[in-house]
């Protein structure tokens, strides 16, 4: 119990590798990946690493989240020229901005708020 | 009040940092101890002085009752009673308070044998208070600098002292602890959520057990922390976001005086850019 006096530790939660309670009303989806331990994990948390049901919602959010991030990274891109040393040194100020009050609640062009 | 029958055996003697046996009693569900005499002396004579305060300035509206700090030509001085002196004794008398609760808190876990978590968790948010009212004004000179007390008073403090700085959330220290705070607030309700929905299966099913917990964070994102390391993750975040609001604020004034947008330069003239 004395080694649990701090934050950091260490005793290692470790089990044995649970592969998940059963699935039900899956569709026949299983998990992926195969689980396995992090050491620096184990020293705060649970050392056990996946498995992870994706499952199709889970594909497509990963998907959807995907091409959000690109969007507005593209943007950012080109709003410096496309010049990757000013992309990086300005990153924090940049912005994908949304359109300005003239278009009201219609779709504005691209460039201009659409994106 | 009536005690639980498995709250007697708790009640052991000892454990009291000072004293000895001469506190080591309870008063009901209380443990009182030397530390919870002090906690009652300073509590009860800071909202006495309150109270006068209260009295003195004439505005009985809870809202807009103040006790201001000391003029700044007091600099690091004793004020008249009446000129901010008030608000310096009700500050001993809050510190006195705050370090007695915490010391009483120490007691506690002694008698228990348990870890000094609940204490060291607490002096970080006792830490803040003394960073805002005393280590940031001692750094700066006065104690005009420390914020009053009141509830709309304080309000215009933290907007008055914000907009010195042009954007304070342009402040490092400032971004980690709003982040913190939301984070805070994020695996609270995480980890409520899912120990509710554990523990309220549907009608007919027996409660879920820490397997389904564990592997309802696993299928979501392939971690799952685990019981123990939930808390251990929750009580890192809430102690970094008190600690990092007080360096946010120690740093505004002693070591920055500009707006902080402009602080972050540095970054902008590095001279990897060229």
């Amino acid at each position: 119990m004395a080694e649990y006096q701090n934050i950091f530790t260490r005793i290692q939660v470790r089990g044995p590798i649970y592969p998940g309670t059963p699935l039900e009303g899956s569709g026949g989806v299983n998990r992926v990946g195969s689980p396995g331990y992090i050491h620096l994990f184990g020293r705060f948390g649970d050392a056990q690493v996946g498995p992870i049901y994706l499952g199709t919602l889970g594909i497509l959010s990963i998907v959807c989240g995907f091409v959000a991030f690109e969007i507005i990274g593209l943007n950012m891109f080109a709003s410096v020229n496309w010049d990757p040393v000013q992309f990086i040194r300005q990153l924090p100020w940049l912005a994908l901005e949304p359109p300005s009050p003239q278009y009201g609640l219609h779709f504005p062009p691209l460039n201009q708020g659409g994106w | 009040m009536a005690m639980l029958s498995f709250e007697a055996k708790y009640r052991v003697r000892g454990g009291t940092l000072l004293g000895g046996d001469l506190f080591d009693f309870w008063v009901g569900p209380f443990y009182v101890g030397f530390f919870g005499v002090t906690t009652i002396f300073f509590s009860a004579l800071g909202t006495a002085l309150i109270l006068y305060g209260a009295a003195l300035g004439g505005v009985w509206n809870v809202w807009r009752i103040n006790i201001a700090p000391p003029d700044l030509s007091y600099g690091l001085g004793f004020a008249p009673i009446r000129e901010g002196g008030l608000w310096q004794a009700i500050t001993i008398c809050a510190i006195g308070a705050f370090f007695s609760w915490a010391l009483r808190q120490v007691e506690i876990s002694r008698k228990l044998g348990m870890g000094y978590h609940v204490p060291f968790a607490y002096g970080v948010a006792v830490f803040a208070y003394v960073t805002l009212e005393v280590i940031r004004p001692v750094l700066m000179g006065a104690w005009g600098y420390a914020f009053p007390y009141g509830i709309l008073s304080h309000l215009d403090w933290v907007s008055n002292t914000g907009y010195q700085y042009l954007h304070f959330h342009y402040n490092p220290a400032h971004m980690l602890a709003v982040s913190f705070f939301f984070t805070t607030t994020l695996a609270l309700s995480l980890h409520g959520s899912l120990i509710l929905s554990a523990a309220n299966p549907p009608k007919g099913e027996p409660m879920k057990t820490a397997e389904h917990e564990n592997t309802f964070f696993r299928d979501l994102i392939g971690y799952s922390i685990g019981t123990l390391g939930i808390h251990r993750l929750g009580l890192f975040l809430a102690l970094s976001a008190g600690f990092w609001s007080a360096i946010c604020i120690v740093i505004s004034g002693p070591f920055w005086t500009r707006g902080w947008p402009e602080w972050w330069n540095w970054w902008l003239t590095l001279p990897i850019w060229h």
